[in-house]
């Protein structure tokens, strides 16, 4: 009894976030509450609270390893969660204006639960589902600025080109259910190995359709276009959570897939990875030179960070992988502190100025010393100046890479930076050498300075003092290396399925399958291939 | 079993998809692009069905309920976004929804 409890209780923190969203959508009915705007607030201490029980509870994989609640799904939901409370207590300030209320933040509580899905996945499917829940929701909240065209017109680029590249997201995961005959991680990198020939075609075909369609949630180039125009258009708040929650996502189903799905070596995926990351690096960092909006200059940096998380991630395979996973975490931690300042300064700008143009900023020391503050720790942060956040998390991300043996990736990143610190170097200028051209005070409303608060300091903390976070990183590690990544197959009684943080699967002779599977082990762990379609397999599928 | 063998199946949702892929480059109104959306996504259920009867499990079935459901929701959002885009901008043509370019 006690197992079943423990093989459950994980689940707890996820169906909390549903509740919340129904329950914030419905308190958005009395006008009281309405009219306090406590909602935002609301959202944000209990995304606090599902953070606590989340990190209290056991590891365990239920439903035959569908979901696999792991120290790695634990790191990425604090990465989730963070961003989705700072978010909320932003968004407080834009209620009025936007003309929106408890829907708004029901929908950013159901794409947090798509990301932690997606983190938490034990195959294809469940992080098939968990991306489209989260891609779904963020289109509703890109659109959400009704009365600006741009708003809606980026929510359509977002729609179309987002369903497009799902379909050949989903195209690869059907080819690599033909080729490999499962899509759960561990049989089908227990199946990996046995793969040759002209299967191998198609396996690659696979593989590049599903890495194109992470490669797009996380805008790496060629798959950024979209990137640009829906930063600028959405509401700044929901760009803020595009930018690091559903980014970070990205990665935590990337990484699962990689190492998990395809084993640990990158024999098969190690060029894709290293073409995007090159690509990525090279091409936000030069087209971010050229940009005369903060929030395309974001979007563009925020391509290039994307290439700087993809050499760590190149660099995963064999003994390297811990160290890249947690490198990853580490930076998509201290990146959503960062990011989301980022655009949040840039909220402030927009809202005080009416204008996103990075000039808006001219001497911003003088008119609101605070805000040019937070704005340099945030620049210097992105661009990776020694004491800040971003100078440690560049750091430990290249190391990971050179370790995993990408040492010309590391060098190409090295010098985008330099070139990244030229364009980051010229807002910061802005702000602090330029004079103004008007003296009065940038209005700040106070849900946006708490947060731009919380960011600032955050990635002061982060880079000052690195040692927790890192070793929050470590613990995706773990979790990661200590799934066996070949494991043959599993009883679904098995009392290991509920063991703490153990491989949550029993390796078993292939001989040795019970007489009639459950109907659960066929849903979950199909037999693998079409090698020996057993006489029980069989009389199962016709019930 | 049928005797349709797997192959034949997974060449028309191959064929399928590429029509699907060829309608959203060339269309110009999103409802187009979005009916030729739901016909990827059909090729690719037909090839889980396909396979799932090739390899006798439950699982390629699976998926295309997910796949349906998401579907469905995807449309329901695409098309409030196209009408929230038409009363704005009184067109849809998505040559003309340019406010935004590089």
């Amino acid at each position: 009894m006690t197992n079943y409890i423990d093989t459950y209780q994980p689940l707890i923190p996820y169906m909390l976030l549903v509740v919340l969203a129904l329950t914030v959508a419905l308190l958005d009915t009395v006008p009281a509450i309405r009219r306090a705007s406590i909602l935002g607030w609301l959202t944000a201490a209990a995304a606090l609270v599902v953070l606590a029980l989340d990190a209290t509870a056991p590891y365990s994989a239920p439903w035959q390893g569908i979901l696999r609640f792991d120290g790695y799904s634990r790191a990425f939901n604090a990465v989730f969660l963070v961003t989705l409370a700072v978010v909320c207590i932003a968004s407080v300030s834009e209620e009025k204006r936007l003309g929106f209320c408890g829907e708004y933040y029901a929908l950013l509580c159901l794409s947090t639960l798509g990301l932690m899905l997606m983190g938490a996945s034990g195959g294809l499917l469940a992080l098939y589902i968990g991306l489209e829940l989260s891609t779904l929701c963020l289109f509703a909240l890109i659109g959400f600025a009704k009365r600006e065209r741009r708003s809606a017109e980026a929510a359509l680029k977002m729609l179309i080109l987002s369903a497009v590249t799902s379909a050949v997201l989903l195209y690869g995961i059907s080819i690599l259910y033909g080729v490999l005959g499962s899509t759960q991680f561990d049989q089908m990198a227990a199946k990996l190995t046995t793969i040759s020939g002209e299967t191998r075609i198609a396996l690659w075909l696979g593989l590049a359709f599903v890495i194109g369609g992470f490669a797009f949630k996380i805008a790496a180039t060629p798959f950024h276009l979209w990137a640009p125009d829906v930063y600028e258009g959405a509401p700044a708040t929901v760009t803020a959570f595009l930018s690091t929650a559903s980014k970070a996502g990205g990665f935590a189903g990337l990484l699962r897939f990689l190492l998990l799905g395809l084993g640990g070596s990158s024999e098969t995926w190690g060029v894709l990875i290293i073409a995007l990351a090159a690509l990525s690096m090279v091409v936000g960092n030069l087209v971010a030179l050229v940009q005369t909006s903060l929030k395309r200059l974001l979007a563009y940096s925020g391509i290039a960070q994307a290439g700087y998380v993809l050499v760590a991630v190149a660099g995963a395979s064999g003994e390297g992988r811990g160290m890249s996973v947690g490198a990853t975490l580490f930076y998509l931690f201290l990146y959503a502190f960062t990011n989301v300042g980022g655009f949040l300064l840039a909220q402030v700008i927009i809202h005080a100025t009416g204008s996103d143009s990075i000039s808006a900023l001219r001497g911003l020391h003088r008119r609101s010393p605070m805000l040019a503050f937070a704005a340099l720790v945030t620049l210097f942060s992105l661009g990776g100046i020694p004491p800040l956040a971003g100078f440690v998390g560049k750091l430990y991300l290249f190391a990971a890479g050179w370790q995993g043996g990408q040492q010309i990736l590391v060098l190409i990143g090295a010098l985008t930076s330099v070139i990244a610190l030229y364009y980051y170097l010229m807002v910061a200028r802005q702000v602090y050498i330029n004079d103004p051209s008007d003296d009065r005070r940038m209005p700040v409303s106070r849900p946006i300075g708490v947060a731009l608060a919380v960011c600032t300091l955050g990635t002061l903390v982060i880079g000052v003092y690195p040692r927790p976070w890192i070793t929050l990183g470590d613990m995706a590690a773990q979790g990661i290396l200590q799934t066996p990544a070949s494991s043959v197959r599993r009883r679904p009684d098995a009392p290991s399925t509920a063991s703490h943080a153990a491989p949550a699967s029993t390796a078993q002779p292939a001989g040795a399958q019970p007489a009639l599977p459950r109907i659960g082990e066929v849903c979950g762990t199909p037999q693998h291939g079409n090698a020996e379609p057993a006489s029980a397999d069989r009389s199962l599928f016709r019930l | 079993m049928l005797g349709v063998p797997t192959e034949y199946f997974l060449v028309l949702s191959g064929i399928l998809f590429t029509i699907g892929v060829i309608g959203v480059l060339i269309k110009r109104n999103p409802i187009v692009i979005f009916m030729c959306i739901e016909l990827m996504l059909n090729a690719v259920n037909l090839t889980f069905i396909a396979l799932g009867r090739h390899f006798v499990h439950v699982n390629g079935q699976m998926y295309v309920i997910f796949v349906m459901a998401v579907a469905a929701a995807e449309v329901a959002i695409g098309l409030g976004i196209i009408v929230a885009l038409f009363r704005s901008k009184e067109t849809i043509n998505i040559d003309e929804v340019n406010l935004m370019k590089y």
